[in-house]
């Protein structure tokens, strides 16, 4: 079941075009790699499905039309940078999350959190990178959603953290919803990911299955990933 | 709604009671300095006076700044990817801050007011208060209630007007670098083409007793209209880049 089309969309910003005539579909009960180096599109069309970025032009048509509070309810979207509060203690973003977001599971994030060694009184300020890492990938992945936008979670992340970041979204992935992954860390990636779509200069270049790419190229996607911009 | 009130006081009490603690410690230094020096001392009464009027307009304007602050750094820090994706109209949002503003603002205009005529009671001796509140009973409520309706309703479109600011930044420039220096401008030009065609026609100052009804309507509409566009604008045009 498809949980998102994206059609012709075109993002310019003022002397750069951003995604340019992006075409793409994201199945339900998938994990969905989105690979490219810096500067390719990915963050721009996370932004734009999230609803915190205007589209230039082009067509979003989720199963449903969704538009304001509708599609800021089914997509939770992660950036890069913390989106936490950092006056707020774990126990307040939790109670925030719960606030605002129908169906948020608290337990989820407790449970996510509990092998952290972090009180649920520390302010959000004093975690570490990898703790607030995995905070903010436990709080958004219990929100009740069917589309998950997480660009670049293991960016500045500790090697445990990483793997702790990795389990937690491996064991989410149900038929009602689908994970998209923005990253340039391939290798991280690679055992989590259903599906890949490289993306060069805002155009998809290649998109398939992990599984058939792996044995048409002959070559992991880490591998293939260095031949697709290899160049760039 | 209540929800997000309530997130918007949790927000800033802290600060707040800051300030106010701030304000007080000012406040009862000076006071109790300016009455060592001597109660009636009449020469120097007017700088005393000045120094109580302006430490409350201090608490008034740190109120204002703590208004534009509410949607300012909101939109601007990394939080922002979480308060814009929450799944609440813009609407929502901006009237929250709205009322949170509106609620500190008069609440800062209320304990300027009443500790700057404590002040003087305390320094003259003179029953400020009591004179006060005998020229307010005097005075017909309905007027009262109207007076106080039009400040309110003022210092709420002077913020909408900022917001407005903001708002045509995220949806046209926000692409742009200096985004301060933008920000300011695009303010500039909106309160020129308000002081120029707006104003006039909504401003009591200017009117007659018989169309002051009329005024106030035109200023309430006007306020709902600028508040419609900041909401359409975040709400369907804004970008956080």
């Amino acid at each position: 079941m498809i949980a998102l089309e994206v059609k012709n969309l075109h993002k310019r910003y003022m002397f750069v075009k951003a995604l340019d005539d992006f075409n793409v579909t994201f199945d339900k009960g998938k994990v969905i790699g989105l690979l490219g180096p810096n500067g390719s599109g990915k963050t721009t069309l996370m932004r734009i499905l999230s609803g915190l970025l205007q589209k230039s032009s082009g067509e979003i048509i989720y199963d449903k039309v969704l538009k304001g509070k509708a599609l800021k309810q089914k997509v939770a979207y992660m950036p890069t940078e913390s989106q936490l509060y950092n006056w707020m203690t774990v126990n307040q973003i939790i109670g925030f999350y719960e606030d605002f977001f129908e169906g948020f599971d608290r337990q989820k994030v407790l449970d996510a959190i509990a092998v952290l060694d972090l009180k649920t009184s520390s302010t959000i300020k004093s975690l570490s990178t990898g703790q607030r890492g995995r905070l903010k990938v436990a709080l958004t992945m219990a929100r009740k959603a069917e589309l998950y936008l997480i660009d670049e979670p293991l960016n500045g992340i500790d090697p445990i953290s990483r793997d702790m970041i990795l389990e937690l979204l491996a064991g989410e992935i149900t038929d009602d919803k689908c994970i998209v992954i923005s990253s340039h860390l391939v290798h991280e990636f690679e055992r989590i990911i259903d599906e890949v779509i490289f993306i060069r200069k805002g155009k998809v270049e290649l998109k398939g299955h992990v599984e058939t790419l792996r044995s048409e190229r002959e070559m992991s996607i880490h591998d293939l990933y260095k031949e697709v911009y290899k160049y760039d | 709604m209540i929800r997000l009130l309530k997130f918007e006081f949790q927000k800033k009490w802290k600060m707040s009671l800051g300030v106010l603690l701030g304000y007080f410690l000012i406040y009862f230094v000076f006071l109790f300095k300016f009455k060592a020096e001597g109660t009636f001392n009449i020469e120097r009464m007017p700088f005393q006076l000045v120094f109580f009027i302006l430490l409350a307009s201090g608490l008034f304007f740190a109120a204002g700044i703590s208004a534009i602050n509410s949607l300012r750094v909101e939109a601007k820090n990394s939080s922002r990817d979480l308060y814009f994706a929450l799944p609440l109209t813009a609407y929502t949002k901006i009237g929250s801050k709205l009322i949170v503003s509106t609620v500190e603002a008069t609440l800062a205009a209320v304990i300027g007011t009443i500790s700057c005529i404590k002040a003087l009671e305390y320094l003259t001796g003179f029953g400020v208060m009591k004179f006060l509140f005998q020229g307010l009973q005097d005075a017909p409520l309905d007027e009262v209630i109207l007076a106080l309706y039009v400040q309110i309703l003022a210092g709420v479109l002077m913020l909408l007007i900022i917001y407005l600011s903001f708002a045509i930044f995220r949806s046209f420039f926000s692409q742009v670098r200096l985004g301060g220096l933008i920000t300011i401008i695009i303010y500039i030009i909106l309160m020129y083409l308000n002081v120029r065609y707006v104003f006039p026609f909504i401003s009591i100052d200017t009117m007659t007793t018989q169309s002051i009804g009329l005024a106030v309507a035109g200023m309430t509409a006007y306020t709902v209209i600028i508040f419609g566009l900041v909401g359409y604008l975040f709400e369907k045009r804004a970008s956080f880049d």
